[in-house]
């Protein structure tokens, strides 16, 4: 038996987002914030597409939104995956306004657009904790 | 600029499609040229330009092809992603402002024998959270707009259907067995709402055009198709934009396409969409005009895309069921539907106009409206 394929991680160190990935380990949802305009923004960018300032940092929002869509994979086409089948993905917008498209952590046939749900953190080793939504 | 019937595709070929090992993605744009030069009736030293489509896994850029095709065209360009529609529409370009006469437009893949990872996680939240593959994103439009429009499986299943029954009339076609709707019903969801008949296959091969201007079209032995209209439509900020999967940003490229041309969607004989997934089949019928946005549905089910229907969709079996060719082969199909050179069993009776729309992902649309007369 060969080990089983790892599962692909973000890459939590690279400078745009390692941010984010600082405060998921503290189970807190930030996005990018435009200190001159205050456009918010996920993923982040190296200047505001707004205003086109450099000047901008992590901003903790309400880790609230609805589900804009949803879907469930049924095969693992990813393969490392194979052990999560059925899993369910969203495309949730937040109350603040940036979208992330993220793992679901409801009953399957619970998940409805529109419906309300909070961000959740889901621990994975000491580096990474992926956002997940879940029931509001 | 009125470009209307100025510059007119007067050969199209292709290579073998399906699994071809061994051949590289320049290999098969020769095939192709090779292909679409004996029905021009040309030689490859007669054209003055080359535009090469980069292949799907990469390669095929006019530089990689050039040693293959031994010559140096005096106008020579690459597209990134070039559909067939942007490649043509920048055809239409060079040729209109003198840069070339006689160009020949081609593609080639061998994602299937290459092995192409079409499931390739992104090192992001989104790859983390096995948010993979374009039938991800697909199922994931398809979802919303059942909620916001009422769309079943029952209706959306059609256009999966509807496309394996022109296969079945296309030799060249992969996938022949054949797939009602009761079958489609019966197979499991692959990314749901979304099932394995709803999305492409991967397949290897070669697709080429020859466009020039009308006035040397003449001198060619086909009948020359017009280009007629065309039109692009970008939303390149991507998935910053909140309902960037729905792509309403196609519906400008409609509205510029129907005011240059004063043509309206009930004029057009044969429809071509290109698609990943079935759902830029319904994305495009609603957003080109065909049927009112959350119409297309309920239309499909009807039976209008089907052989003997109304507006045949995609004749060749489309990239669900003919072959993956980045949409290559469906303006290949529309210019034999307008020669009427076709096999008789899938040729749609007169056609006068076709139309082609396609996109690059969520970014990027194109349409050209092709035509038997200027």
């Amino acid at each position: 038996m060969s080990a089983p394929r790892p599962k692909p991680l973000p890459d939590v160190k690279a400078p745009d987002t390692a941010g984010f990935y600082e405060a998921a380990k503290r189970h807190s949802l930030v996005v990018q914030k435009c200190n001159n305009c205050g456009e918010m923004r996920f993923p982040p960018l190296p200047i505001c597409s707004n205003c086109w300032s450099s000047d901008q940092d992590w901003a903790e929002i309400e880790p609230t939104g609805t589900v804009w869509s949803w879907v469930v994979y049924h095969r693992a086409l990813e393969p490392s995956f194979a052990d999560e089948i059925p899993y369910a993905v969203g495309r949730v917008k937040t109350t603040a306004g940036p979208t992330f498209t993220v793992r679901l952590n409801i009953p399957i046939e619970e998940i409805e657009i529109d419906m309300p749900v909070t961000a959740t953190f889901k621990d994975v080793n000491d580096e990474v904790s992926l956002l997940e939504f879940s029931k509001a | 600029m009125d470009i209307r019937g100025k510059v007119a595709i007067v050969g199209v070929g292709h290579s073998e499609q399906g699994t071809l090992p061994g051949r590289s993605p320049e290999q098969l744009s020769i095939e192709a040229i090779k292909s679409a030069l004996d029905d021009a009736k040309l030689t490859k030293e007669q054209l003055d330009g080359l535009i090469t489509c980069k292949s799907v896994q990469g390669g095929n850029a006019d530089v990689q092809v050039g040693p293959l095709f031994g010559l140096s065209p005096q106008y020579s360009q690459t597209l990134d992603y070039g559909t067939c529609n942007f490649s043509l529409h920048l055809a239409v370009q060079a040729i209109l402002t003198g840069m070339a006469e006689t160009i020949c437009l081609v593609y080639g893949a061998n994602a299937r024998s290459g092995r192409f990872n079409f499931s390739a996680s992104a090192p992001n939240l989104a790859g983390a959270s096995g948010f993979v593959h374009i039938a991800g994103q697909g199922a994931m439009a398809l979802q919303r707009h059942k909620k916001k429009f009422g769309t079943t499986d029952e209706q959306f299943g059609m256009f999966a259907v509807s496309e394996r029954e022109w296969a079945r009339l296309n030799p060249l076609a992969i996938f022949q067995d054949p797939l009602t709707i009761e079958d489609y019903l019966a197979k499991p969801y692959m990314v749901e709402p979304m099932r394995r008949e709803d999305v492409t296959m991967i397949s290897d091969g070669g697709v080429a055009l020859i466009v020039t201007s009308a006035e040397r079209a003449k001198d060619f032995p086909n009948k020359p198709i017009y280009i007629l209209g065309m039109a692009e439509q970008s939303e390149i900020r991507g998935d910053y934009f909140d309902d960037y999967l729905m792509r309403p940003f196609l519906k400008k490229s409609g509205e510029q396409v129907w005011r240059n041309t004063g043509l309206k969607p009930s004029d057009i004989d044969i429809l071509y969409i290109q698609d990943p997934t079935a759902m830029w089949d319904l994305q495009m019928v609603e957003h080109y005009g065909f049927v009112p946005e959350g119409e297309g549905g309920p239309w499909v089910a009807e039976g209008h895309t089907r052989p003997g229907g109304s507006l045949p969709l995609n004749t060749n079996g489309g990239q669900l069921s003919e072959s993956y060719m980045w949409g290559w082969l469906h303006i290949v199909e529309a210019v034999r539907q307008l020669r009427g050179t076709v096999e008789p069993q899938r040729q749609v009776p007169n056609p006068e106009l076709a139309m082609y729309c396609s996109t690059m992902t969520f970014m990027k649309g194109a349409c050209s409206i092709i035509g038997t007369h200027q």
